[in-house]
């Protein structure tokens, strides 16, 4: 029941989640909110699905502490107390479970160790390729195309092409290395790794991809609302409309055209920040999205005919 | 610190080899960089020879059983192919202020561009 009622959960939030927080003005008024909206979702659906998953294999209500009725289960199952049936059905249950948790923990594991081993390997080449600007506090790529990158890490880099220093300005210059410096500041790449490794664990999950782009697509605006306190946002754009123009082989597809265009309009004309009591709301609802499993998995265990009531 | 100083010993190996016409041996590798700073012969082998196992050199038999060496690929090729992994659609290795999938259609563009024209018709 408390199954049920846990799965019920994490499917309403993450059929509504995207409803609510893919192209609503709000998200992209407050970047940091969004991001904070995002995770709060991710949160409540894997919490409320590992609970639906550990709630299967415990006889519920058995105790409060579930992982201490896990233990309990455990040595009852070993001891025989449930009847040679249930013990086999329990122990399959128990094994499928752990399986998927498992697997899905292994693919975790292994794609961030990926992950950081790419990185690691990227920012090794471009030490012995590139030439280490101090004065720029960067590291110069000899290439044409104008292109500015920060390779994350705890050693993180940035990069910058000889095309793009001869293309843009030095405001033009600053204000892209203000936009790379908050990637590497606020640990923007942690925040899309996030998303990245949920979507690599479950990729069935439509929610997990959607939730990868959303969070891309804010930290990007985030980096631009950074550079554009110390820097005059004309000048980001105009780099930006530079590089995206000036690096375009003929003919070829935009990933991410869309958002680049979407990005000049917001340095031009930034929307207004949302007021001090719709944030607070925001964040109020927030909360309570992140605590619904808890919430529901204590209701489900202290009323459990009232819950049997809500499903049927 | 010991790390850093064998990075840049590897960068100045490079540097030099791209910098030459042909292959060299060790030999001329350590002569050359003598000039500017003074690593041991052995080291300079070391790197050589680490650089030639990850694959930045490629090795071939020269004269009294010592081998020559040369880059693998020339600096630009590098860069290009450093490039196109940095921006690739994934992102999974760099955090790049725009980030295209071989670039952007004409279209899009002219988008970006009138997008910043209003700006300056507004102002102007």
């Amino acid at each position: 029941m408390i199954a049920g009622l846990l799965l019920a959960v994490a499917a309403a939030v993450a059929l509504l989640a995207p409803r609510v927080l893919v192209n609503r003005s709000w998200v992209y008024r407050a970047p940091v909110l969004g991001l904070t909206a995002w995770y709060a979702v991710l949160f409540s659906v894997t919490v409320a699905a590992g609970l639906a998953a550990l709630s299967l294999v415990i006889p519920w209500p058995r105790t409060v502490d579930v992982l201490c009725s896990l233990w309990t289960w455990c040595a009852d199952a070993l001891r025989g107390t449930y009847g040679l049936a249930g013990h086999v059905a329990g122990a399959a249950a128990a094994g499928l479970v752990l399986l998927l948790a498992g697997r899905a923990a292994l693919v975790v594991v292994r794609a961030s160790r990926s992950l950081a081993a790419g990185r690691a390997r990227h920012r090794a080449a471009v030490a012995l390729v590139g030439t280490h600007s101090p004065a720029l506090g960067v590291t110069v790529l000899e290439h044409t195309g104008p292109a500015a990158y920060l390779v994350p890490g705890r050693q993180h880099r940035i990069v910058v092409t000889t095309g793009a220093l001869e293309l843009l300005s030095p405001n033009e210059l600053a204000a892209v290395l203000a936009h790379e410096r908050a990637h590497a500041a606020g640990h923007h790449h942690l925040l899309r790794d996030g998303g990245r490794l949920l979507e690599r664990a479950c990729p069935r999950v439509p929610l997990f991809a959607v939730a990868r782009r959303e969070i891309g697509r804010l930290v990007e605006m985030h980096a631009d609302q950074v550079a554009a306190t110390r820097h005059a946002p004309v000048d980001l754009a105009r780099a930006l409309v530079a590089m995206a123009t000036g690096s375009a082989p003929a003919g070829a597809l935009a990933a991410t055209g869309g958002d680049a265009v979407e990005r000049v309009h917001r340095m031009l004309r930034p929307p207004a920040p949302l007021h001090r009591s719709v944030r607070a709301g925001l964040l109020a609802a927030m909360v309570l999205v992140a605590m619904l499993p808890l919430g529901a998995a204590a209701l489900a265990w202290a009323e459990p005919a009232l819950v049997s009531c809500l499903l049927l | 610190m010991a790390l850093r100083g064998f990075g840049e010993l590897e960068a100045a190996i490079m540097d030099f080899l791209w910098s030459q016409e042909g292959p060299r041996t060790v030999r001329e590798v350590h002569t050359a960089l003598s000039a500017t700073r003074s690593s041991a012969y052995t080291t300079v082998s070391t790197v050589v020879d680490n650089l030639h196992k990850k694959g930045w050199l490629r090795r071939a038999a020269a004269a009294r059983g010592a081998f020559s060496y040369c880059p693998v690929a020339s600096r630009e090729e590098y860069g290009a192919r450093l490039m196109r992994e940095a921006l690739d659609g994934s992102g999974d290795r760099a955090e790049a202020l725009v980030r295209f999938v071989g670039g952007m259609s004409d279209q899009e563009a002219a988008a970006l561009g009138a997008a910043l024209q209003s700006h300056q018709d507004r102002l102007g």
